[in-house]
């Protein structure tokens, strides 16, 4: 029991100093708030840690991503209860004074506000490609599409990006 | 002007979670695996108990009391190898304690705090008679494991802090060689099995106290060729000072339990220490930084080790003073009641009665503070 709680911890502390700052990343150009994406990438890692062990974990980048990844849909159907007031308002909100904090919030905003106008179908690949620097097999098998679809939506995302960018 | 996708992309990519967030966030996880694993501790704990009172006979009631105040992990920071509690510390207690070192310097300092542990359970255990094959095995792969863990996080911060690194690795060079001392002073009290144990762990130390020692020269030259030796030597001058002061206070608490030839030889070495400062503060207003720095550790080192002497030679002296008062009053008085009336199995090798009964017949332990 002990032996196993060792390794499992060993992996737990490993996967949160490779990935902590990738999964806040993840979720913070997916969500648009700084707040949720700190508590999702918290809980993203609760839920690694219930899972290690427990479950087999070949690639655990894909399985922790895939985790933030369920747990943002769940966030979007929260979500889409709110009005959209309060939705802009949340924005760019940094609840701090964490100077280092603000200033990152700063260099993300012109990628941001661009990919705010993307539908989360298009936004979700294309931060999962581009920022997570995730290969299209791994994204098909976080999001349970086809690796065909994935590429599609991605050079579709890629397309709208470019004409926002124009305009 | 407009920035490309790739740009942005690339901006985007240097987007993290500032120094406070991330350890705010690894603070709220590591609550909830210290949760977890108490939880899961407590389920453990339940199985055993269940254990306990249906197969073996009546725990003894302080065991009871314990159990029932959830002190389970309380109880074991004192175990040694072979107490029922003992996986608990290594396995709870260190863990979650471990858990909070993050920098290099803290996990560097923490495995410091392991190895010595493990050396004084050796210690602690050898002092008894209690050194068996198989624990002596047990406690060296646990401190190799430990000494190299620090050796390796030393390396790290080296890179970063070379001064850290190198007072780090001295108080952890000074700690093993004051254990091998004590070690080797358990060691010549002893015969038959537990000698052969204690020499084979001696040997250990000693290789790794070479290791950690070569490594430490090595990281002192570079720091005497760099441009920060002036601060640097400045530093060590005022740790040493600070850590005089502290070994001094020490002494003067511990003088009651302290004998007169004892007193008489850390005073000496108290004085050595002192000369080597002068020494140092000399080297230091002639502009010789590299020659003070190596002068004010070899100081700390001394006065380190006096305090770990005094604490082993009290510890291990003292009990061995109870145990033959003991042993004085039974003589005397009427038979007492058998400790073996409780079970064995929390017995362990190493309840308190159990020590005393095994060191009794064994020769006096007498640490030389002799440096």
């Amino acid at each position: 029991m002990f032996g196993t709680d060792t390794d499992k911890e060993k992996e737990f502390l490993k996967a949160y100093e490779d990935l902590a700052d990738s999964v806040f990343r993840h979720c913070y150009f997916r969500l648009s708030d700084r707040e949720k994406a700190k508590d999702l990438a918290q809980e993203t890692f609760k839920r690694f840690w219930e899972c290690l062990g427990k479950e087999k974990i070949e690639n655990t980048k894909a399985f922790v991503f895939r985790i933030a990844n369920n747990l943002i849909i769940d966030s979007y159907r929260k979500k889409k209860e709110e009005s959209l007031d309060a939705l802009a308002e949340g924005g760019f909100d940094v609840r701090s004074d964490d100077h280092e904090a603000i200033l990152n919030s700063v260099m993300g905003r012109e990628l941001m506000s661009m990919l705010d106008q993307l539908s989360d179908t298009y936004r979700d690949l294309i931060v999962m490609r581009y920022i997570d620097d995730l290969p299209i097999y791994e994204i098909a098998s976080i999001t349970g599409l086809s690796e065909n679809a994935v590429s599609v939506r991605i050079h579709r995302g890629l397309a709208l990006l470019r004409k926002h960018n124009t305009n | 002007m407009l920035k490309s996708l790739k740009q942005l992309f690339q901006e985007a990519k240097s987007f993290n979670l500032s120094g406070d967030e991330k350890s705010l966030i690894w603070r709220e996880l590591q609550m909830h695996v210290r949760n977890d694993l108490m939880a899961r501790q407590h389920i453990y704990r339940s199985k055993l108990k269940i254990i306990k009172l249906t197969l073996i006979k009546p725990m003894p009631i302080f065991i009871v009391i314990l159990l029932a105040l959830g002190g389970t992990s309380f109880a074991a920071e004192k175990a040694l190898p072979g107490d029922v509690f003992y996986p608990v510390k290594l396995n709870v207690n260190e863990h979650v304690q471990g858990w909070l070192s993050l920098s290099d310097e803290a996990k560097a300092n923490w495995e410091t705090v392991l190895a010595n542990r493990r050396l004084s359970e050796a210690e602690e255990l050898a002092a008894h008679s209690k050194l068996d094959a198989k624990t002596e095995a047990q406690i060296e792969s646990n401190f190799e494991q430990h000494a190299n863990k620090a050796q390796e996080h030393i390396a790290k911060l080296a890179n970063k802090d070379a001064k850290a690194a190198a007072d780090i690795a001295a108080d952890l060079q000074t700690s093993l060689e004051v254990h091998n001392r004590i070690l080797t002073d358990i060691n010549t009290s002893k015969d038959g099995n537990n000698k052969s144990q204690l020499e084979v762990l001696i040997l250990k130390v000693g290789a790794e106290t070479k290791d950690i020692s070569d490594d430490r020269v090595k990281n002192e030259d570079e720091i005497k060729t760099g441009t920060d030796i002036q601060a640097a030597a400045e530093g060590r001058l005022n740790a040493v000072e600070n850590k005089l002061a502290e070994v001094q206070k020490f002494v003067e608490n511990k003088k009651a339990d302290i004998g007169t030839d004892a007193m008489v030889q850390i005073q000496a070495q108290l004085k050595v220490v002192a000369d080597l400062i002068a020494q140092g503060k000399v080297q230091l207003n002639v502009k010789a930084y590299g020659q003070a720095f190596t002068l004010f550790g070899q100081a700390k080192a001394k006065a380190q080790a006096v305090k770990l002497f005094i604490e082993a030679k009290t510890h291990f002296e003292d009990e061995d003073n109870a145990d033959n008062n003991d042993s004085d009053l039974s003589e005397d008085s009427s038979p007492q009641p058998s400790v073996s009336s409780s079970p064995s199995v929390f017995r362990g090798k190493g309840t308190l009665r159990d020590r005393e009964q095994d060191h009794r017949g064994s020769s006096k332990i007498n640490i030389d503070i002799g440096l």
